[in-house]
């Protein structure tokens, strides 16, 4: 990360623990989440303390619970963690989030039974939510009795957070869709974070990996910066083997 | 953004009875007394509606579009217009979105009509990856041959905006400066059905100026506030000066994403969003008075009674059809 990155985190405005980037914003858990996992890789990023508060307020929080409704499949008894406090559990935040506390544990953090629990949680709201035929949307698989198509950045992020649930079902069905769809896909987004994924499962990424490198030479992701720094990431996997992501 | 109390909500309903709360009367039960104040709005005497026909993707929409807009007498000298389409989905074949001719025609039609700048937003509320929209739907292609510029609004910066009613109880919202600087808002919504809302007309097309990066993907904030809430309470705080449809082929049965495309040959083209959106429903077999937030625009924001909504160019009977609904929507249904 360079300097400029350390010094956004540290500008960031804390709401408790967590960052945002305005104090009067709601703070954006999938953000908080991908924060915590930089630090936790990264520890010159953010003193210990504010770390270890970053990682505790995320395990703190969890999405609302509604009704079990009949027009979608979905347990909503399960809570994993909302793009924003007050809303519904959504898969990418559920994600980035899940990874940041399973990261925890791997990096010698002591990690409270509380942990654990909201980590075995998010693992089945994952599993839950995904669409039938493998991978994820935002978040809900079937809507009014319909099946909903799964987005490949999506379910790059997911299976991210699943990387160590090699044997669930969901898992395998869900790297089997995103292996028959990376090289298809036209974005940045879908490239990069596919690429960081086939790095994660050791798969072979060589195409994957020119295929950024081209995208990024003609189209340079239209500027989106989040997507310009996840690419480069990606393609400089000799420098950090991936560690940010890697369990 | 704070909330201190989720109204009763028809989203929040319909996790336990969704069709009887859509179809029955007005249930905003926070509105026993006006979620707004009447002297800050004023609804027009009559709106005008301009249908005019475009067969397919071929026609030259700059030039339909100019002559709506002409025929209604809109003014765009010197102005800095922002064009909302409609851009959710991208999958072959399918009519999810405001198509880009649609779109690039509008922004050739404003420029001609002599606007200063034209900008193109969006910001979807499934998906965060706008090049894959951009690239999948050709938007990018037909906007670089016009040079005129798009701006990702899950992402531009925002400032935060007091609504000016209260049908949430959201005091506020963050939204884009580029929407909220713009001198006339376009709202480009595609004629689909909608499965909770029955209709995705110019009025929910709002939905897409509220910036994810703050709230989300989905935008959960305005389903848990009651989807219907939402729509009034943006359309209340951020009004579309001009509302363009694309009605060349809609979307019937489960839209706005699963549904079927639907020919149906028009462009709509108006300044009453409510109006337009009304006209469109009856268009498609939907009964406006049905519908809760048409009814509840009416009181506030614009004219959904046909008596006070004058059509211009062609009638609308050249148009008028059924459009599949789904089971839950057909309550909805006009009756002729």
């Amino acid at each position: 990360m360079s300097e400029g990155g350390n010094a956004f985190l540290e500008r960031c405005q804390p709401q408790g623990a967590l960052l945002a980037d305005d104090p009067q914003q709601p703070a954006n858990l999938a953000f908080n989440g991908l924060a915590a996992l930089l630090a936790l890789s990264r520890p010159d990023v953010l003193s210990r303390a504010r770390t270890s508060g970053l990682l505790s307020a995320i395990a703190g929080l969890r999405g609302i619970v509604l009704p079990q409704a009949r027009e979608f499949r979905q347990d909503n008894s399960l809570t994993g963690w909302p793009w924003i406090d007050g809303t519904f559990s959504w898969v990418e935040p559920t994600s980035w989030c899940l990874l940041a506390l399973k990261k925890m544990k791997t990096s010698g953090v002591p990690v409270t039974g509380a942990i654990e629990s909201r980590i075995v949680e998010g693992e089945r709201l994952l599993i839950d939510r995904a669409c039938a035929a493998g991978g994820w949307n935002f978040g809900n698989s079937v809507v009014l009795g319909q099946d909903l198509r799964p987005y490949v950045s999506t379910t790059a992020i997911a299976l991210l957070a699943l990387q160590d649930r090699l044997r669930e079902p969901v898992t395998a069905r869900s790297l089997a869709y995103l292996q028959g769809q990376a090289l298809r896909q036209t974005s940045g987004m879908s490239l990069a974070l596919s690429l960081i994924c086939f790095r994660v499962f050791r798969l072979d990424s060589d195409a994957l990996q020119q295929r950024l490198a081209e995208h990024w030479r003609d189209r340079q992701f239209l500027g989106n910066l989040h997507v310009t720094a996840m690419a480069h990431y990606a393609l400089n996997h000799a420098q950090h083997k991936t560690s940010a992501f890697t369990l | 953004m704070r909330s201190t109390k989720r109204p009763p909500s028809l989203f929040s309903v319909s996790r336990r009875r969704f069709l009887g709360a859509l179809i029955a009367p007005i249930a905003f039960g926070a509105c026993r007394s006006r979620p707004y104040r009447a002297a800050d709005f004023t609804v027009p005497e009559r709106s005008a509606v301009c249908l005019s026909p475009a067969a397919d993707y071929g026609v030259d929409f700059a030039d339909v579009i100019g002559r709506a807009l002409g025929e209604l007498g809109v003014d765009l000298r010197g102005r800095r217009v922002l064009l909302k389409p409609n851009l959710v989905e991208y999958d072959d074949g399918s009519a999810t979105n405001t198509h880009p001719a649609v779109v690039a025609g509008a922004a050739e039609a404003i420029l001609r009509a002599g606007a200063a700048e034209v900008v193109v937003g969006e910001g979807p509320g499934h998906r965060r990856d706008m090049e894959y929209l951009l690239t999948g739907s050709g938007l990018d292609h037909y906007l670089r041959d016009i040079g005129v510029r798009f701006v990702d609004l899950n992402l531009a910066d925002v400032r935060r905006v007091p609504l000016r009613s209260r049908f949430t109880t959201l005091p506020d919202l963050w939204l884009p400066v580029d929407v909220l600087r713009a001198d006339v808002v376009v709202s480009m919504p595609k004629l689909k059905t909608h499965h909770w809302a029955g209709l995705t007309g110019s009025m929910k097309n709002l939905f897409g100026i509220v910036p994810g990066a703050v709230y989300g993907w989905p935008k959960n904030v305005l389903h848990t506030h009651g989807i219907e809430n939402s729509i009034l309470d943006l359309n209340a705080t951020v009004r579309s000066h001009v509302t363009i449809v694309d009605g060349v082929i809609g979307m019937e049965g489960d839209g706005p994403i699963m549904g079927r495309p639907r020919p149906v040959g028009f462009v709509a083209v108006g300044i009453d969003p409510a109006a337009v959106d009304a006209t469109c429903a009856r268009l498609i077999g939907l009964d406006p008075f049905r519908m809760p937030y048409l009814v509840a625009a009416s009181r506030f924001l614009g004219n959904i009674d046909m008596r006070q909504v004058d059509q211009r160019g062609e009638p609308i009977s050249r148009y008028r059809t059924r459009f599949d609904l789904i089971e839950r929507l057909n309550g909805l249904r006009l009756q002729s």
